[in-house]
């Protein structure tokens, strides 16, 4: 309770003041501005497909091959072709970029050869992504012979989210303490004991966040699919997997042609005529609801992690 | 010793749900330098950061009773006072150096700068007093634009003293100033608090009670959230009153 | 031939071995050899990403080097036409890079204050809880395909401006793919610049908050210069996001290779060049096949300057605090 008369320093103190208060929530209003940019562009992405692309999005479109007639056209060789790729995809990059984040974080020691390893996961995660496309088409395509298959575009996007793999499950693995290393080595378990029976399960939400996170971005990749050449018309689906003749599996699919939804999408796009733009609405909307899914479930899992495990 | 500077009256002081301080009553006198010791989480540092409204940077932070500036006898720690202006008024210097990473010549002017409405020469003309107030001109003046980064550990802190003194502060508070440094720095600063005390108020918190014996002029031991007692310096380290002091003051605890 | 147990085990790197324990016993032979079967197998897994890194030079440099036995390095970095289909066909990389500096350039321009904006709003002045649901959405700019960012410049965006801003904006232009560009890396500039904003100690902030300062100057005048280094390896980092960025550009830039400054053109960035090429079949080994190559090398160069800027910045900043 101030009752007393401030001195005319005071007085030019507290306008100065009132002046840069006022500058401060001018700031904060423009910060939030700045956030609302981007959300409210989120938003508008989302309307515009939904409006483009929901009168689409009928039962059919998931069962029908693509057509030259807008309205019969539909994603079925396309999620199809999505679900096989991604197969491949986790195959590869899941076992690859888990067991060398195991090596870079449990076995590697600080010598050159890991700073080597280091710099170049470092590099290819800033590699444009149609780069790891010119990589396919160049040693997948032409030097390894495997052809514009299924495996191709599995093992471009694999290597492309390789580094995505390897950085979410060394964080993982660098969240658990070491008293539990030390507590398996202390009954005799041997590093690699310690490492499976231990420090894994123990790091296996951070990998699977990561894994999410890495698949969700390949489900979206375009460009170096289409470099492999991959953006061709396809109105049949895979080899089925199962056959009824002995052996009863068959990898036959992974060398089938191929196409995803996001090279569906980009078709339909490029062609001119309103109709097929609301297929590549419709197809958008599909995989963006998808991309988007994966993503919150990750960021749902990170969180639910954070919250449940206090070492 | 003359009138009083400033003067908590019955200040509280909750962190949540935890009451920090206790009803504190503490007079702080012009141009002297009050210590406040103690040991530990006992609410001596709790207490200064109320002098510069510093606690509310953070939530569920929560004031009661009074801390009254003079000569307008403003209360600081009041809900209607702004914690902006109690800060442009009252200087601190903490714990660890903490200049900003810029240059000498910027770290000291950031003050009269943030004020605004100052000539470039009006900054220039306090820069220089203010070095020389706090013993660094002479180590510094030839290299003002040197970031400050590069200066020992107790020039640093002595920047940090210009820094706060640039303003003209009508309250210095300093909060353990020399724990982070060494002996020959602690010696120079100390030698700057007796240097200063004729000129401005200082509060100083520490955890070094041959410190307070060597620098100040009355001191106030608290002890788990409480002023236990206070009084001028010599008194209350040759015949302390309670029986707290005396245990702390002997190294019964703490 | 158990007396013949490995004694080098004493010596094993990773320390896991059967040390001093059971040497004599038959399982532990098989179990050091077990394990040294599966570190090698790891390290392996751990050396691909040297093996991509080789592999990715090995073919970009061979396949540019069987095209600059053609083209002259001269002619292809300073001839200002690209036109790689015609009989009398030119290789000069200018114009394609004209159209790849435009459409980043323009995207940083969106990027770099929106970004730098919402990190300091979300580092210095947002409560915890609003940081905590923010992020999330802003972060999931990045993570929608860049196909359908594609559709929205084409389809959106380039409509919007043509109704509000520019008339006689062209269906195919490098403008609106630039700002979408924009809006798809704001999360790389403001989550990095946050994190290296975080990174400031809270001594300088408390310091300059105990003078009096306002939570904007805070931002402004201390947090934002202690955290210059970082928050600059952040532009950077959007920037070689931007070069590298293909589909919206190859969607809604149009494909014509154009000499231009001008964002309202239609042009062709090099990534939208190479969409281009695959798009038809070009032979295996023809000078156009080879093209790609040689543009998709030009590709990695830029990026790897500005990522290699971005490493070095980050680590300047890493090591002052």
């Amino acid at each position: 309770m101030s009752q007393a008369v401030p001195t005319p320093d005071l007085v030019a103190l507290r306008r100065g003041i009132r002046r840069r208060v006022l500058f401060d929530k001018l700031f904060s209003l423009f910060g939030w501005a700045c956030l609302a940019v981007g959300l409210l562009t989120l938003a508008a992405l989302l309307v515009d497909l939904a409006v483009d692309g929901l009168p689409h999005l009928r039962w059919d479109f998931f069962t029908s091959f693509p057509s030259r007639k807008a309205e019969r056209a539909g994603i079925l060789s396309a999620w199809v072709g999505t679900v096989a790729v991604m197969i491949v995809t986790g195959m590869a990059a899941i076992p690859l970029g888990v067991a060398a984040a195991v090596y870079l974080e449990e076995y590697g020691s600080r010598n050159w050869v890991n700073d080597i390893i280091e710099i170049s996961v470092t590099n290819l995660a800033g590699v444009p992504s149609i780069v790891f496309g010119l990589l396919a088409l160049g040693f997948f395509i032409y030097a390894m012979d495997l052809g514009r298959s299924v495996l191709t575009g599995g093992l471009t996007l694999a290597i492309l989210v390789l580094p995505i793999v390897i950085v979410a499950t060394r964080e993982a693995l660098r969240a658990v303490p070491f008293g539990v290393r030390e507590a398996a080595f202390a009954l005799g378990a041997t590093k690699w004991q310690t490492v499976w029976h231990h420090v894994l399960p123990y790091s296996l939400g951070g990998v699977a966040t990561g894994v999410i996170i890495a698949l969700a971005r390949a489900i979206g990749e375009t460009a170096p699919l289409i470099t492999i050449g991959a953006l061709t018309y396809i109105a049949f689906l895979p080899t089925s997997p199962i056959q009824s003749q002995p052996p009863f599996v068959s990898f036959q699919w992974t060398d089938d042609p191929f196409t995803v939804l996001p090279i569906q999408m980009f078709n339909w796009i490029s062609r001119p005529g309103d109709d097929f733009q609301g297929n590549a609405a419709a197809a958008g909307l599909v995989l963006l609801v998808m991309t988007l899914m994966m993503n919150g479930g990750a960021i749902w899992l990170r969180y639910r992690l954070r919250k449940r495990i206090r070492w | 010793m003359g009138d009083l500077k400033a003067e908590a009256i019955g200040l509280d002081f909750h962190y949540g749900e935890f009451q920090a301080l206790h009803a504190i009553d503490l007079p702080i006198h012009e141009n002297a330098v009050t210590a406040l010791i103690g040991p530990s989480g006992c609410g001596k540092s709790t207490f200064l950061r109320c002098c510069n409204r510093m606690h509310d940077l953070y939530d569920g932070s929560r004031y009661g009773g009074e801390v009254k500036l003079y000569p307008d006898g403003v209360n600081i720690v009041g809900d209607d006072v702004d914690p902006i202006e109690m800060r442009m008024r009252i200087g601190m210097v903490f714990q660890k150096p903490n200049p900003f990473p810029k240059s000498i010549y910027d770290n000291v002017a950031f003050g009269l700068r943030t004020r605004g409405g100052l000539a470039r020469s009006e900054i220039a003309d306090a820069v220089e007093p203010a070095l020389k107030s706090a013993a660094l001109w002479d180590e510094v003046k030839d290299r003002l634009q040197e970031s400050a980064w590069k200066l020992s550990g107790g020039q640093q802190q002595r920047l940090c003293i210009a820094r706060a003194l640039a303003t003209g502060p009508e309250l210095l508070l300093l909060d353990e100033p020399t724990s982070a440094l060494d002996p020959i720095a602690t010696a120079g600063i100390e030698e700057l608090i007796l240097a200063l005390r004729k000129r401005i108020t200082i509060v100083i918190v520490t955890h070094n009670m041959q410190q307070a014996t060597r620098i100040s002029d009355w001191t106030a031991f608290f002890y788990l959230g409480r002023l236990v007692e206070f009084g001028a310096t010599k008194q209350l380290f040759v015949k302390p009153e309670k029986a707290e002091t005396e245990a702390y003051l002997t190294g019964r605890f703490g | 031939m158990v007396a013949e147990a490995p004694v080098v085990t004493h010596g094993s790197p990773s320390g896991g071995g059967p040390r001093g324990r059971g040497l004599s016993r038959p399982g532990a032979r098989l179990r050091w050899w077990s394990e040294r079967v599966i570190e090698a197998g790891l390290l392996l897994a751990a050396l691909s990403s040297i093996g991509i890194t080789i592999a990715i030079l090995y073919v970009l440099v061979s396949e540019s080097v069987a095209f600059f036995r053609v083209v002259s390095i001269v002619d292809f970095l300073t001839d200002t036409m690209w036109m790689p289909l015609f009989d009398d066909a030119r290789f000069g990389i200018l114009p394609l890079l004209a159209g790849t500096l435009l459409s980043s350039g323009v995207g940083l321009a969106v990027a770099v204050p929106i970004g730098l904006t919402s990190a300091l709003y979300l580092s210095e002045f947002a409560a915890p809880r609003t940081r905590e649901i923010i992020k999330p959405f802003l972060e999931m700019l990045a993570g929608v395909p860049t196909v359908v960012y594609g559709y929205f410049a084409l389809l959106f965006v380039t409509p919007l401006l043509q109704r509000w801003l520019f008339p006689d904006l062209p269906g195919f232009n490098i403008l609106s793919p630039g700002l979408v560009i924009g809006i798809m890396i704001i999360p790389y500039v403001s989550s990095v610049s946050e994190d290296a904003m975080r990174a400031v100690p809270m001594e300088l902030r408390e310091a300059a908050f105990a003078m009096g300062a306002t939570r904007v100057e805070v931002a402004v005048r201390v947090v934002l210069p202690a955290a210059l280094s970082g928050v600059a390896a952040a532009f950077a980092l959007g920037m070689s996001r931007a070069v590298g960025e293909t589909m919206v550009v190859a969607i809604a830039a149009g494909q014509q290779p154009n000499l231009t400054l001008d964002p309202r053109e239609p042009a062709a960035t090099i990534t939208a060049y190479i969409v281009q090429v695959a798009l038809g079949d070009l032979p295996h080994g023809s000078i156009g096949y080879l093209s790609i190559f040689a543009a998709g090398l030009t590709l990695m160069l830029m990026t790897l300057v500005f990522n290699v800027a971005a490493w070095l910045l980050r680590r300047r900043f890493r090591e002052a605090y």
